[in-house]
């Protein structure tokens, strides 16, 4: 498998997006950017051509990385579409936000009456990168929260549906060690078969050949 | 097996980490010292980090030939002396003989200099030198406090394990 990916290029976002509600608060989610970066070393090591975009993260991400910055799902929308026809892979690990702010304040606001916060739905990133570049393996994620196996492969199978993601790396959070910020997962990797992987550490789960792509 | 040959730089103190840390990724260890390597750290906390005996010095066993086309020669801490010798190809103690010896298999080899940045200043002809050549790569050294310090053991561990698998 480790000719498999020498020499191609890999694109991968990984972290929480933080979308501002005003100067200083903002909306955002508990990603660590663990996963992400555990499939960026992963790929570095067996010698792929390797960009992140990079979100919030919890992790320290080593300086022999080629990073881009991001910190809105729009930055990191932007940074993607702009990225994604030169690539060969994209493995999209980063949680973005479903919704932002219609308008964001630009000062302090208030906190000594109620708020009401009007949000509206994000674009979607992973559904535009195949109608930019129909050639990229995309890989996804899909996160559900307790819900069984068979609905979580069901929800697998309509983000390949609806975004042409070739291989979905599908979890349930709710399990123990399994949420967002834990050092181990438990996934199903889901593409024409599904192929689950048992409780172990993201740098494993990194390893196991499943993830990176045969072709 | 990776060969890590520590020189006479007060970043000698990480190599033990960087060997206990190379060895949990799966990789086997040989390490070499210098004499000015010896007066920083004692080989015997190399041999406890390698599980190896230590090269100090080549004796019958033509050591600097037996090591030269392993996976890879990783020189961490490189000193200035180190890397100048390898620029111009003087081979005048164990770690120089090994390094021209490997570069005549084609064996990678990486540098991870550490010294003060006036003398890294100083030797940067003869990193370029080795750099156009294309006989060796560098890590590069954190910049920090007017010194080029020792990059993390991550960086060093990452950069490694790509080099030998870009070189199978």
């Amino acid at each position: 498998m480790i000719n498999m990916i020498k020499g191609k290029k890999i694109l991968i976002s990984l972290g929480g997006t933080y979308e501002p509600i005003d100067s200083v608060r903002g909306i955002t989610n508990k990603s660590s950017g663990k996963m992400g970066l555990a499939l960026a070393k992963e790929a570095y090591i067996r010698g792929a051509d390797l960009t992140l975009v990079v979100a919030n993260v919890s992790v320290e991400i080593p300086s022999v990385f080629d990073v881009i910055r991001v910190e809105t799902s729009s930055e990191m929308n932007e940074a993607i579409l702009r990225l994604v026809p030169d690539f060969d892979i994209f493995i999209s690990a980063a949680a973005v936000s479903d919704f932002e702010f219609r308008k964001k304040s630009d000062k302090k606001i208030d906190s000594s009456s109620s708020l009401f916060l009007n949000l509206k739905p994000t674009t979607k990133i992973i559904r535009q990168i195949k109608d930019i570049n129909p050639e990229i393996f995309l890989v996804g994620f899909k996160a559900e929260f307790n819900i069984s196996k068979d609905e979580i492969i069901e929800c697998a199978r309509k983000q390949i549906a609806d975004a042409g993601t070739d291989l979905v790396i599908a979890n349930d959070i709710s399990k123990e060690n399994c949420q967002f910020g834990s050092d181990d997962n438990e996934v199903l990797i889901v593409d024409d078969e599904v192929l689950t992987v048992p409780l172990a550490s993201k740098r494993e789960i990194a390893k196991s050949n499943a993830i990176f792509p045969c072709h | 097996m990776i060969v890590l040959c520590v020189t006479g730089s007060i970043a000698a103190t990480e190599s033990i980490k960087l060997a206990r840390e190379l060895r949990r990724n799966g990789v086997e260890v040989k390490c070499f010292m210098s004499d000015s390597a010896c007066e920083i750290i004692h080989p015997n906390a190399m041999e406890f980090a390698t599980g190896q005996d230590v090269v100090t010095k080549l004796t019958g066993k033509i050591e600097h030939v037996k090591y030269s086309q392993e996976d890879l020669i990783l020189v961490a801490p490189a000193t200035a002396n180190t890397i100048s010798k390898f620029a111009h190809k003087i081979a005048d103690n164990p770690i120089s003989t090994l390094l021209i010896t490997a570069q005549g298999h084609d064996t990678p080899i990486i540098f991870v200099p550490s010294m003060h940045d006036s003398m890294y200043r100083a030797i940067k002809e003869n990193i370029d030198k080795i750099k156009d050549e294309g006989s060796a790569s560098f890590i590069k050294p954190r910049m920090d406090e007017g010194k080029a310090k020792f990059p993390s053991k991550e960086d060093i561990v990452l950069e490694s394990l790509r080099t030998i698998n870009l070189n199978k």
